[in-house]
């Protein structure tokens, strides 16, 4: 089990109160800094209590000078902060029995530490702070192993840049980039002294004023998340200890667990990057062309720039193509680019496109079970949750899909992908249907549609220039109950029938799971010619990317599904029927996404959608609102370009 | 309770089939005396009704020894109190038996990783319960005089911060009314069972891999190991249990009803041979006359 020392540096500077898990290495680094002066203050094995106290001290020190009997003082402040943190942790865990007597053990210096203080202050020996701790490695780091030290700490910051990792994770990322050194905890807190990373526990301590009595709170502090942090006898530690449940699946974040976070290096200027070589023979329309200019010139604008900019283009205007310039100019400048997208299967399929375009760069696929996961490289495309193990690593950061499932209403992701970004990176959002909160922070007036501004770019035609299938509405009286009976939905019935009468595949949408087979038996029992050509899928079939396949192969022609193909799957002559549009899974954004299925090839860009509800409803409405005005603006823009090309006015 | 989302996978929890699906399965599980104990448990599961609907149950027939799966839908009279090949191998047989109550499926095997690897312990709960299930279909007649959890060893307890099967055993004590008492202490660092191959190999690390750290009230033949009545709630249930235990000693005698039989509990019963390094251990201190039946979530 680790102890963890608290102590605080008297010095030149103001005090400050530190936490260490090798008293030795800070002894050695503070010995160097003239003028400096450690006064133990006690120690504990729990780590997010010693954290706790080292706020709490800091706070009341505030940078006044420290005297002799402030040590004292200290020692006995932290003493009582500890009684109250184990009265409220105890009060939280009410049907726990704390492993050692107490939930929080903590050790103060003991009042023998004073005679070592007076004794020290008459040999004016300052680097000898340690023999006033009466525990602990007393003496400093023997002197013949501080290269070592010094040449390890370097070694290790290259190799940790960027990145995010609890300590059990730093042992395997260690291991696999074959790291040899032997103290690889001292050569860490070398470098936090340093101040070349931090570290801090997996779930932080604060005491907060409930509305009226005091209370433990905690928080993650690799999620940022507060809610569904669960209390546990932990045996690690042995001490009160918790774990966070949201970020669960990235390795338990716990009390006890170090978490340590290396900013990466500075983007190096240099022009001449060999990465930035775009092979690309796609043309732009007029209309890409315009705003792809637009994302470079944000991407290339000097530090203080706009740092967000969302790219707004409806589906099927190839958002891909357009980030092409942006990370080109990027690489350019030596730096590499993220690109962080909600679903795993985007990740296996944009990495080897982008590799294409980009030969010279290195490009990685970054999900949960990639073997990539731990290398270095110039374009990371990563799946939204390994982000979270970046920490201020990127000068660009690409979001695709802001809009979808884990990021939406997630402040989680989004706190992830924003601690990705270097300090005075930039963020790119791409989003077909953005949320509000992003709207109304990057377009600047929500109610004109502004086709750019310095924080955004609209991009409301799809490359081929045809305008967005307009969805139609039907209501259907007591719909559920008709289709339970077997009774007809003429909607839905002549709508699957005119399609596949037409050769067209047929997506239909429903709200929930259980609707999936329900909803494929009405439509095989109706439709019995088509029987055999029809399927339903969902999220947690396991033949769920065999049917997709198949229905991509033509071999169904109607495919019953949630809203798990509402984005990213491309048919070309397909249409779209939406059973329940009321309810409320399907909301304004979704229902758009969903008729942006239609009419994506150039060869076939019409379509019918249509939403069948059976209330009156408003989202459905507002889905053709919304793509109305999208065609409109297009037919604007298309007007006012028409007579010059690629021009930059738009 | 099932405003939470399905356990499994993560769907919503209530729906009209789940009663159904609940009902269904208690009627698998339960003699007709369990079955309201029985039909709680699987209702406070936590599961989806699709979820329950796919849970592996073992069938009615089993090796009467390990509980292994035997095939067959209903027991033929003659063939029906078997032991399977592996069991009829085994001479001094330390176990007096052993029952699980799943078959280990890739869903036990995600469900057991999510909670043991992962260390999501809030799944302690469902594996609680399911024990409890395991408990009523097949030691609903037993009176034991404690339950005990297999221990791990001090390195991997440190390693992962909690012992699962202790989680799962302190919530089967609640659920059922038997007093938990940690009874063994692991003493051999032996490698993952899921590592070491072979049947041999595994029975030869286990030898003497633990040391009995219980009770002393518990080596003597007394019942009453429940020291310190009061405090918590299971401590007063099992008090009255005890007091109905000697009412009942007294009118049938002590063979009959005091409560020789330990349970001991682990997470899954692959070989046996943890199981049955636990039972010799135990057996060499309480004595021979004890039987020792161990429990597990999948066999």
């Amino acid at each position: 089990m680790r102890e963890y020392l608290l102590y605080v540096k008297v010095g030149d500077e103001a005090a400050h109160v530190y936490v260490t898990p090798c008293f030795a290495v800070d002894q050695t680094y503070w010995r160097e800094r003239d003028g400096c002066r450690l006064h133990v203050i006690g120690k504990s094995p729990s780590l997010a209590l010693a954290f706790y106290l080292r706020g709490v001290l800091n706070a009341r020190l505030q940078g006044r000078d420290v005297g002799e009997e402030d040590i004292a003082a200290m020692r006995e402040w932290a003493l009582e902060h500890v009684r109250e943190a184990n009265a409220l942790y105890g009060r939280e865990a009410r049907d726990m029995q704390p492993l050692r007597g107490e939930w929080f053990l903590f050790e103060r210096a003991g009042e023998d530490a004073g005679d070592a203080d007076g004794r020290q202050a008459d040999e004016g020996e300052d680097a000898d702070a340690g023999r006033e701790a009466p525990f602990g490695p007393g003496a400093p780091f023997p002197a013949g192993a501080l290269p070592d030290l010094r040449a390890d700490s370097e070694r290790l910051h290259l190799l940790l840049q960027g990145r995010a990792l609890l300590l059990e994770e730093l042992d395997g990322f260690l291991h696999r980039r074959g790291w040899t050194g032997s103290l690889r905890r001292e050569c860490l807190q070398w470098l936090v002294l340093d101040g070349k990373a931090e570290w801090r526990p997996g779930i932080e301590l604060f005491v907060r004023w409930d509305w009226w009595r005091r209370r433990l709170a905690m928080r993650c502090g690799r999620c940022g998340s507060e809610r569904g942090i669960a209390l546990t006898l932990c045996h690690t530690c042995g001490q009160g200890c918790a774990y966070c449940t949201t970020c669960l699946d990235m390795g338990r974040s716990k009390c006890c667990t170090p978490y340590l976070c290396v900013p990466g290096k500075r983007t190096r200027f240099r022009k001449d990057s060999a990465a930035a070589v775009l092979q690309w023979e796609g043309r732009y329309s007029p209309m890409q062309a315009a705003a792809a200019e637009r994302a470079r010139r944000f991407v290339a604008a000097s530090k203080p720039g706009p740092s967000a900019f969302l790219m707004w283009a409806v589906c099927g205007a190839g958002k891909t193509e357009l980030l092409f310039p942006a990370i080109r100019e990027t690489l350019a400048d030596g730096g590499p680019v993220l690109i962080a997208t909600p679903r795993k299967d985007v990740v296996l399929e944009l990495a080897p496109r982008l590799q294409r375009v980009f030969p010279a760069a290195r490009v990685i696929a970054v999900h949960g079970s990639s073997r990539e996961k731990w290398e270095d490289a110039d374009i990371t495309v990563a799946t939204t949750h390994q982000v979270m193990r970046y920490y201020q690593r990127f000068p660009l950061v690409v979001l695709d899909e802001a809009d979808a499932f884990p990021y939406h209403n997630n402040p989680v992701l989004y706190r992830a992908v924003s601690r990705a970004v270097q300090p005075g990176g930039k963020t790119l959002y791409l989003s077909a249907t953005p949320p509000r909160y992003l709207r109304k922070r990057l377009v600047p007036s929500a109610f004109r549609f502004p086709a750019h501004s310095a924080t955004h770019v609209l991009l409301p035609g799809r490359y081929h220039g045809f305008p967005l299938p307009v969805p139609r509405v039907c209501t259907v009286a007591a719909l559920d109950k008709r289709m339970r009976q077997g009774r007809p939905v003429p909607p839905l019935l002549d709508g699957v029938k005119a399609s596949l009468a037409a050769g067209r595949q047929v997506f239909v949408f429903v709200p929930r799971v259980e609707d999936v087979p329900r909803v494929l038996q009405y439509l095989q029992a109706r439709l019995p010619d088509h029987a055999n050509a029809m399927a339903g899928v969902h999220a947690a079939d396991p033949e769920r990317e065999q049917k997709v396949r198949l229905f991509r192969d033509k071999r169904h022609a109607v495919m019953v599904t949630t809203t798990i193909l509402e984005r990213g799957v491309t048919i070309p002559r397909s249409d779209v029927i939406v059973v329940g549009a009321d309810a409320p899974v399907f909301d304004e954004a979704s229902l758009v996404q969903i008729a942006g299925r239609v009419g994506r090839s150039a060869d076939a860009p019409e379509g019918t959608v249509l939403f069948i509800q059976s209330h009156r409803s408003t989202a459905p409405y507002a889905a053709i609102r919304q793509i109305r005005r999208m065609n409109r603006l297009a037919e604007r823009l298309r007007k006012k370009e028409a007579p010059s090309c690629c021009g930059s006015r738009v | 309770m099932l405003r939470e989302p399905c356990v499994s996978c993560g769907g919503r929890v209530a729906s009209r089939e789940r009663e159904a699906a609940v009902r269904r399965l208690s009627l698998t599980i339960a003699r007709s005396a369990r079955y309201p104990a029985v039909y709680r448990l699987l209702d406070g599961l936590g599961l989806c009704a699709d979820c329950l609907r796919l849970l592996p149950i073992l069938g009615e027939r089993i090796c009467i020894q390990c509980g292994r799966d035997m095939g067959g839908r209903t027991p033929s009279l003659l063939s029906d109190r078997q032991k399977c090949g592996d069991c009829a191998s085994v001479r001094d047989e330390p176990l007096a038996g052993n029952r699980g109550l799943l078959v280990y499926n890739e869903w036990g095997k995600d469900m057991l990783s999510r909670f043991k690897y992962r260390g999501d312990e809030r799944m302690a709960g469902l594996f609680a319960a399911l024990l409890a299930l395991a408990f009523y279909r097949y030691y609903g007649s037993i009176r034991f005089r404690c339950a005990a959890a297999v221990p791990l060893h001090d390195n991997r307890l440190r390693e992962r911060g909690f012992n699962q099967v202790e989680l799962m055993v302190s919530g089967l004590g609640k659920r059922i009314g038997v007093e938990v008492v940690p009874l063994l202490a692991r003493t051999r660092h032996t490698p993952k069972l899921s590592r070491q191959g072979g049947r041999t190999a595994r029975q030869e690390s286990m030898r003497g891999a633990f040391e009995w750290v219980g009770p002393v009230s518990c080596r003597k033949r007394e019942p009453d190991i429940v020291g310190d009545g009061g405090g918590s709630d299971v401590r007063e249930r099992g008090g009255t249990l005890l007091w109905w235990r000697r009412i009942g000693s007294a009118f049938l005698g002590r063979r009959l009803m005091a409560p020789d039989a330990i349970l001991l509990v682990d997470d899954i019963y692959t070989t046996g041979s943890t199981l049955r390094a636990c039972a010799e251990t135990i057996r060499g201190q309480v004595g021979h006359g004890c039987r020792v039946y161990s429990l597990t979530v999948f066999r």
